[in-house]
């Protein structure tokens, strides 16, 4: 009778493929890691200048909603100043008439008025004012 | 005119005002009142009433004059005890006069009373062996310049003890140099108490002036002329201010041959020399004006000027020739001046 033997050679055979191909796989692996990282360090720079653009935008969209309050705010005070300076030119008017006015009158004033006489009083040459109270010696009646 | 009962008499004026005058403190007491407006004429007398009152408390706790005033007790024990339970006004107007001697750096100095006893001027009398007065002997006989040896620490204090309980002083006191003063702002707070606001109120040539006169215009109030060549040497106005003089021209006279007067460097324990006949002061406060205006008498004529605009004061003096100086601040309240009048109208 004949012994059946294991195949052995054919565990070799299996065992010899596995390595090689797990060998193949990890070259491959680290060749695809070499090949990534150099990719994101070439695309580092490109990020990092996207940000910096990011940020100028956000800057400069808000200078130009300062910009925009600041304008509505002149816009309204020169809205005021009009209707102020409306109503200075009102008064200025009425003050042109009133000095047409003042002037008419003026100038139908006579040159010269006369004024009544005073008469001087003779009764005493003092300004002397009259004291309610002396300030005195203790003792003064 | 009519007499009110009290010794006094009061007169209401045209201009709805009402004037009264006694005597309180050994001079004359005049109270006007500028206007009476909604009150009633009676409340005239009553705020009269109220002044003769009040001058006649403080006459009672400070005069050196009475014998039975709560001063002449507290001298009598002078050195050798204390009087209990004095008034609220001796109390106050001992710690005014302390403050005084201080603030003045003992240029006032109300512990004159043993020297103007020895030059005369005396009240009433105190009993035999009080203590102290004649402890200070006079460095001056003949010699107003000499000054006394400087006061030893315990000296520094008018008061030894002064309390509600009692009082004690080492030497007899003399209020003259600021109880007319503190009688005119007590009188005085009675008055506004009252509901008075115009008035003038004078106590033997001192005045306290409130509000405005019956016209409606300042108080007008003359500077004597201390030589009495004239009746006023100036005219001021005075609205919420007090006005206060001191000056030799009443109490005068002579000892041994030496003409003296009761305004005494508390220095040299002898009348002031400084070429000065009077001085006037007008200030907020009546008892103050009065301790600067005997303090400026005191520092003379060479020094009056110096020390009373540094101290921001209104104040006139008379000088021995007549001649009336002042300050900035007196000037712009003076409104009249004899020697800057018509000189055909009024002497220098």
């Amino acid at each position: 009778m004949t012994e059946r033997r294991p195949p052995v050679h054919l565990a070799v055979l299996i065992g010899v493929s596995t390595a090689a191909y797990a060998v193949s796989l990890a070259g491959t692996a680290a060749l695809q890691a070499n090949t990534d990282q150099a990719l994101i360090l070439a695309r580092t720079p490109a990020q990092e200048a996207a940000v910096r653009v990011g940020e100028a935008h956000d800057r400069l969209e808000a200078q130009v909603e300062r910009s925009a309050k600041a304008y509505a705010l002149s816009a309204a005070t020169y809205d005021q100043l009009t209707v102020g300076l409306a109503t200075l030119d009102t008064s200025l008017e009425t003050y042109a008439s009133r000095m047409k006015k003042v002037s008419g009158a003026a100038r139908a004033l006579p040159a010269r008025a006369s004024l009544p006489s005073v008469a001087r009083s003779s009764g005493s040459s003092s300004s002397k004012p009259r004291a309610a109270a002396t300030t005195a010696a203790s003792g003064a009646p | 005119m009519t007499d009110n009962g009290l010794g006094v008499e009061a007169d209401t004026g045209p201009d709805h005002g009402a004037a009264f005058a006694g005597r309180a403190m050994g001079s004359a007491l005049r109270l006007t009142i500028g206007s009476l407006a909604a009150a009633s004429p009676a409340a005239g007398s009553v705020a009269w009433d109220g002044v003769v009152e009040s001058f006649e408390i403080s006459e009672q706790a400070m005069s050196r004059f009475r014998e039975k005033s709560e001063l002449t007790a507290l001298n009598n024990m002078a050195g050798t005890g204390s009087i209990s339970r004095p008034s609220v006004r001796l109390r106050r107007a001992l710690v005014a006069a302390d403050r005084a001697h201080r603030v003045t750096r003992g240029r006032f100095d109300p512990r004159v009373l043993a020297d103007l006893d020895r030059l005369g001027y005396r009240g009433a009398a105190l009993a035999p062996g009080t203590a102290q007065m004649d402890a200070r002997p006079a460095a001056t006989q003949g010699d107003p310049r000499t000054v006394r040896a400087p006061a030893d620490p315990d000296e520094r204090r008018v008061v030894d003890r002064i309390g509600r309980d009692g009082i004690s002083i080492a030497r007899p006191i003399d209020l003259g140099g600021i109880g007319k003063g503190l009688a005119l702002r007590w009188a005085t707070a009675e008055l506004e108490r009252d509901g008075v606001s115009n008035f003038l109120l004078e106590a033997g040539g001192d005045l306290v002036a409130r509000g405005l006169d019956p016209g409606g215009g300042p108080w007008l109030v003359g500077i004597e002329d201390p030589t009495e060549a004239i009746e006023h040497l100036a005219i001021i106005a005075v609205m919420n201010d007090a006005v206060t003089t001191s000056s030799i021209r009443v109490h005068r006279w002579s000892v041994e041959g030496r003409a003296v007067h009761h305004l005494l460097d508390p220095r040299t324990g002898e009348p002031a020399e400084g070429g000065l006949l009077s001085v006037t002061v007008a200030g907020a406060d009546p008892a103050w004006a009065e301790v600067w205006s005997k303090v400026l008498f005191v520092g003379g004529r060479t020094a009056i000027a110096r020390e009373a605009r540094a101290r921001g004061l209104a104040a006139w003096w008379v000088a021995d020739d007549g001649t009336l100086e002042m300050t900035a601040d007196a000037r712009w309240r003076t409104v009249w001046v004899a020697a800057e009048d018509d000189p055909e109208g009024a002497a220098g």
